[in-house]
């Protein structure tokens, strides 16, 4: 076995061994302690070789067509109920409503002022506004004649 | 995914760093997982992940100003090691010799002594021809054992 091991280094320091004859060479040295020598050698590469990262790599999971699908359209039918019963609530929705008469007539006439004010404001732009065509048929006939 | 470890020895040989080396691998993943409907196609699975692998990794180093050679203090191959310095040191024995072979070398070195990858699957990886795949590690080998003599011949190997 000796004599075999010994072969097999010096065909490995040509660079002339197979994958199969390296790892023989590395399982016969594993155990030795890493020395700076060329029997450590074989050693620190199999320890190398042991080594490993403690986070787990993972590809991202694939997600089935038919979950996906599924997915979709229970996406699909919740946006529809959610904007259905949004329309619902909107239309029964109760007008302004005041149950206290003293206060609804209140309201009420606040109202009615603010258009009566208004109304008024109109009134008086309106007369003049007569002025000016009282003048104007003056000038015509003035003109005409 | 069993060639996820591989992949991240990998990095760490190039980058030196723990963290760096499995963002990188997580993003080759990601890549790996866009590419997927290529993979019918693909021969040798392994190779491509690694191919990949070793393209993030040189991104990285090209989008951080990071060089490869300065990061291992690497030292020209016709140099002669310091033997005094590789015994001295704290850093790996192994490393200390390592330095002192280009970087591509020693990429070829870990694929074959650490992965155990063909040479036809490391010339693919590395987009060498066969014949500079085998030179690389016949030189690497001759380095290290030149390196072993040296030691012993001090008579100071432990």
């Amino acid at each position: 076995m000796e004599l075999q091991i010994e072969k097999l280094k010096q065909k490995y320091w040509k660079g002339k061994t197979s994958i199969e004859e390296e790892k023989i060479l590395k399982k016969h040295f594993q155990n030795e302690s890493s020395k700076k020598t060329e029997t450590g050698f074989f050693a620190e590469i199999a320890k190398r070789k042991a080594l490993e990262s403690n986070k787990e790599f993972s590809l991202p999971q694939r997600k089935s067509r038919l979950i996906w699908q599924i997915t979709t359209v229970a996406a699909s039918i919740l946006i529809l109920i959610t904007f259905a019963i949004g329309l619902d609530n909107l239309n029964s929705k109760n007008p302004y409503t005041i149950d206290d008469p003293k206060q609804a007539y209140k309201i009420s006439r606040q109202a009615l002022m603010l258009i009566s004010t208004e109304l008024n404001k109109g009134k008086i732009y309106s007369s003049e506004i007569n002025k000016i065509n009282e003048v104007k048929q003056e000038v015509k006939q003035i003109i005409n004649k | 995914m069993p060639v996820s470890q591989k992949m991240y020895r990998y990095a760490l040989s190039i980058l030196k760093d723990t963290d760096t080396a499995k963002d990188v691998v997580q993003e080759c993943l990601l890549k790996i997982w866009k590419k997927r409907d290529l993979l019918t196609g693909i021969s040798c699975y392994d190779s491509w992940a690694m191919r990949i692998t070793r393209n993030q990794c040189y991104d990285w180093v090209k989008t951080n100003r990071f060089t490869i050679a300065d990061s291992l203090e690497f030292v020209s191959e016709s140099d002669e090691t310091d033997h005094e310095s590789i015994l001295n040191d704290s850093l790996n024995w192994l490393d200390k010799i390592l330095k002192t072979i280009s970087p591509k070398n020693r990429e070829v070195f870990h694929l074959r002594e650490v992965e155990e990858m063909t040479y036809q699957e490391i010339a693919e990886v590395m987009s060498l021809s066969l014949s500079d795949v085998k030179v690389s590690i016949h030189r690497t080998r001759q380095k290290i054992k030149y390196s072993f003599q040296k030691i012993e011949g001090y008579g100071i190997a432990n």
